[in-house]
């Protein structure tokens, strides 16, 4: 696997920020009421994320290293700042479901994560494409919890009406605590069968018996952000 | 620390880099804040596409003017013209729950000039109305009615009409505040912006009487009016007939076909004095009108106390003598009919012997004004007439008419089949003058019409006026 | 008035509480509430910064940067300000009153990127009462007082969720759960059961 490869498979599903970091908690929350309001989400935080990802890593040797978180949010709330005005101009539509959340993309430690700990110390293009990964791991997220409120809470997909049948728990804040929190365990569950496979493969390869390699860390190994 | 130094401390180098970028970043965003500008125009049209669904424009804003903002119950806030044609129009009704209103956005149908029905009705905002949130999309859609549907009707609470249904036992007043925003909004569509007179009932308690399907038979030798009236709807009492008979405006004979209640035993409990119509032979207008009480466009009874009438039939009771208050409010509208009566809006008329001698203002006949015309008519045959002095607007255009009209030279002699023969009859409305035969230079067409409406006006109602007013003028036989 | 304040402590406190039913400020939610203690005193902090950041960026917003046209700058002003009042907070308690410090401190850096504090600076905007809380009579219009309000009141039904949540983990913390629920995914089913108990008010 290449170093690219690597990347986006970080962002993606190994260190996905929604799922296994738990990053960006308000918005997923908050947006995930219906498919196309995740997605719009999700888009929206991968844009920000790959362009203060991308002046980040080429600024990054013009930062002194004491101003660069202050230095940091100022350039993620102008890219916010930015996305607003483009989306209140061409989607209002969006703007108006996406509310608060749209100016709290600012505060999502997933964005000031990425930009400490990955652009502020790599190149241009691998920060891009970190950027990318990880805003479309997100999106994903939000994606597919917005798809199962939305298929339980309103009975559509997408916007689609399926069929009249809807369970109102699913739409309100209860539904979307529990969604988030059955999501986790079962990333949590696939990813450790995933694991243990690759493992038991690579073992046999290497002619290791079984039950000798080490369990994969699993939720010890979480880690616990606070913003 | 010297100067220099300080140029060349990290803390410097800091604070240089940080205010760099936070003024790169502001003037970023101020030219971003130019090009993306969202203006006053653009939010608004936003607003009222969300209202009005999809994509909507703005073609015109009506004005609304003291005269127009009234509408019944209600009051006209916006009013605007799609570009698809329809109005969106902003109305707020009163009478609602401890005397709030209610504010209803309403898109008003328009085809071809024409009332198309009510689109959409979406609420806005209330005041003092508690049970607001009673009402979803299914109480709105209820507005929701094609011209046809809607054909002369207006929203009501009313269970007879059942236009509308309440949401909530206890939100009667705020879906009547509803009722009449929604109201406001049609009445103001159709005269405001149609510019359609609301058409008043012709005769005194037409919403009774299914005047169309009735026989009027008048007599003007006898002095009678034999009617067979289909009598409509009343609350709960069915449709039925009622055969009256009026001889110089007092009842003579009053019968009735067909079920006057809904089964045998309420129609039994009307009295007998209303159902052989003996309480009611004899009355003229006057007396009959004693019996029945109107407050604001409600009718209801108001009985001497020897009828003998019980409650149970109240409306069956009612219907019988709303027919005979029909027939003889109207006894001398249809004995002595008016004909050609649409164009003309003052009539002052005196009868001395065989001459009727009028003075009409014939109404305004666009670009024509309101002219002033003194017909005289002798022996069924016009004898002079007077043309006023505004007859043209402008006034160069009054010399375009032809000077036997001015002057009236045109008319004289001419009898009620002359003038008849002039005038072409379009739905019972006078519609434009036949000219031919007439010598007129184009220009002043309107204001020729408007005379010659005047005197057929004139000629055609010689005979009923002069029956109508002479016994009046020989002292009087009743 | 008394009315609208009155409609304005349920909303913020309990049907609208930032936590359970707007989700702002789940961070510290899933991150500090695994103590009641800190629970609280992590509410308390972030109220104290909801009802100073409330107090500076209304003002500035509305009599500063409208009339100048410089609303756009709003979200780097808002976040700036955030951290300075935060930082000066700091600082205030470090010197005044160095137990306080001690017990609450570590809980302030913590506080600049919640967007709970954010979140009720960019929500006192609205022209209108109505539009931040619902079933206020409409046409009621926003100012300074009912704005400190709702943050006074937002922050704390952002500490009563807090310390709800923090009761109930000292107790699941150490009860035996599937190996994929623990920690994240049973803190966020808890969450769902409390949610439910909270939309309850809305339907007052």
């Amino acid at each position: 696997m290449n170093k690219y490869g690597k990347i986006t498979m970080d962002g993606l599903v190994t260190n996905n920020a929604t799922f296994k970091l738990v990053l960006g908690t308000c918005a997923t929350l908050g947006l995930s009421s219906s498919a196309m309001n995740g997605l719009g989400m999700g888009i929206s935080v991968t844009i920000v994320l790959l362009l203060s990802n991308v002046v980040i890593s080429l600024l990054r040797k013009v930062i002194p290293n004491t101003v660069r978180i202050p230095a940091f949010i100022v350039i993620i709330a102008t890219m916010v700042t930015l996305l607003r005005m483009v989306l209140y101009k061409f989607m209002p539509d969006l703007y108006d479901s996406m509310g608060v959340f749209l100016p709290l993309i600012v505060v999502n430690c997933m964005i000031l994560g990425r930009a400490e700990a990955f652009a502020s110390k790599q190149p241009v293009l691998d920060s891009a494409v970190d950027g990318v990964a990880t805003g479309l791991g997100f999106t994903v997220a939000l994606t597919i919890m917005g798809i199962i409120r939305e298929f339980f809470g309103s009975g559509s997909f997408f916007g689609m009406k399926l069929w009249d049948f809807t369970i109102g728990f699913f739409t309100n804040s209860a539904g979307a605590f529990f969604v988030y929190g059955i999501c986790i365990a079962l990333f949590i569950l696939i990813t450790d069968q995933v694991e243990k496979m690759l493992r038991a493969r690579r073992a046999k390869a290497l002619r290791i018996p079984d039950g000798l390699s080490p369990l994969p860390a699993t939720e010890e190994g979480t880690e616990k952000e606070e913003a | 620390m010297t100067v220099k130094q300080f140029f060349k401390s990290t803390a410097f180098k800091s604070l240089a880099v940080l205010l760099s970028i936070v003024i790169i970043a502001g003037g970023l965003l101020a030219i971003c804040n130019d090009l993306l500008y969202v203006s006053e125009e653009e939010k608004f049209e936003r607003s009222l596409a969300k209202i009005y669904g999809g994509s909507a424009k703005v073609e015109e804003t009506i004005k609304l003017t003291n005269d127009n903002k009234k509408q019944g119950e209600g009051k006209i806030n916006y009013a605007y013209l799609m570009d698809d044609g329809n109005y969106l129009i902003q109305a707020t009704g009163e009478g609602g729950f401890s005397g709030g209103t209610a504010t209803v956005w309403v898109v008003v149908g328009c085809k071809d000039k024409k009332f198309d029905g009510v689109k959409k009705v979406v609420y806005e905002t209330n005041e003092g109305q508690t049970y607001i949130s009673k009402f979803g999309d299914a109480f709105y859609d209820q507005f929701v009615k094609s011209a046809s549907q809607l054909d002369g009707k207006t929203f009501s609470t009313d269970k007879s009409d059942k236009t509308v249904q309440v949401v909530n036992a206890g939100a009667s007043m705020t879906t009547t505040a509803m009722c009449n925003a929604v109201n406001a909004a049609v009445s103001f569509f159709k005269t405001a912006i149609l510019g359609e007179e609301v058409v008043a009932d012709i005769y005194a308690y037409q919403k009774f009487v299914d005047v169309e399907n009735s026989t009027i038979t008048p007599d003007i030798a006898t002095k009678t009016v034999t009617y067979s009236l289909a009598m409509k709807k009343n609350g709960i009492a069915p449709a039925y007939t009622a055969n009256v008979t009026v001889v110089d405006g007092v009842i003579t004979a009053f019968a009735y076909e067909g079920s006057i209640a809904t089964d045998d035993s309420f129609a039994g409990k009307v009295d007998a004095s209303l159902k052989d119509g003996s309480l009611l032979i004899g009355k003229n207008a006057d007396e009959i009108k004693a019996l029945i009480t109107e407050e604001g466009g409600n009718v209801s009874m108001k009985l001497p106390a020897d009828a003998n009438l019980t409650t149970d039939a109240t409306y069956s009771s009612m219907n019988l003598i709303l027919a005979a208050a029909f027939a003889t409010a109207n006894f001398d509208t249809f004995l002595y009919p008016v004909v050609y009566a649409d164009w003309i809006t003052e009539d002052a008329h005196t009868v001395e012997g065989t001459t009727v001698t009028y003075t009409l203002t014939v109404k305004k006949n666009a670009p024509a004004p309101a002219i002033n015309v003194t017909v005289v008519v002798t022996d069924g045959a016009v004898a002079s007439v007077t043309v006023g002095d505004k007859i043209a607007e402008p006034d160069s255009f009054a010399d375009s008419v032809a000077a036997g009209v001015k002057d009236g030279s045109f008319f004289v002699g001419k009898t009620a089949t002359d003038m008849a023969a002039m005038v072409k009859e379009d739905g019972g409305k006078l519609a434009a003058a036949d000219l031919t035969g007439l010598e007129l230079t184009t220009g002043a067409t309107r204001s020729t019409e408007s005379i010659i409406y005047a005197v057929a006006y004139a000629t055609c109602n010689y005979a009923t006026f002069l029956a109508k007013d002479a016994p009046a003028d020989n002292g009087g036989d009743q | 008035m008394f009315e609208t304040i009155l409609m304005i402590v349920i909303a913020a406190v309990f049907s609208q509480n930032f936590i359970l039913v707007k989700f702002l400020g789940i961070c510290p939610f899933l991150g500090v509430s695994k103590k009641t203690n800190s629970a609280l005193m992590m509410g308390i902090a972030v109220t104290a910064v909801m009802l100073l950041a409330t107090l500076v960026t209304y003002p500035l917003y509305t009599f500063v940067m409208v009339p100048l046209g410089i609303e756009y700058l709003e979200i780097i002003f808002f976040i700036f300000i955030i951290a300075a009042l935060v930082q000066m907070l700091e600082k205030f308690i470090q010197k005044f009153s160095p137990s306080l410090y001690q017990s609450m401190g570590i809980y302030l850096p913590l506080i600049t990127t919640n967007c709970a504090i954010l979140g009720v600076a960019e929500l006192v905007l609205k022209a209108e009462v109505a539009t931040v809380v619902p079933g206020v009579t409409a046409g009621i219009a926003m100012n300074l007082g009912y704005a400190l309000i709702y943050a006074l009141c937002a922050g704390l039904g952002f500490t009563l969720a807090m310390v709800l949540m923090g009761g109930v983990r000292e107790r699941i913390e150490n009860l035996p759960a599937a190996k994929c629920m623990k920690g994240f995914p049973i803190t966020m089913v808890v969450a769902s059961f409390m949610a439910m108990a909270f939309y309850v008010f809305t339907l007052i």
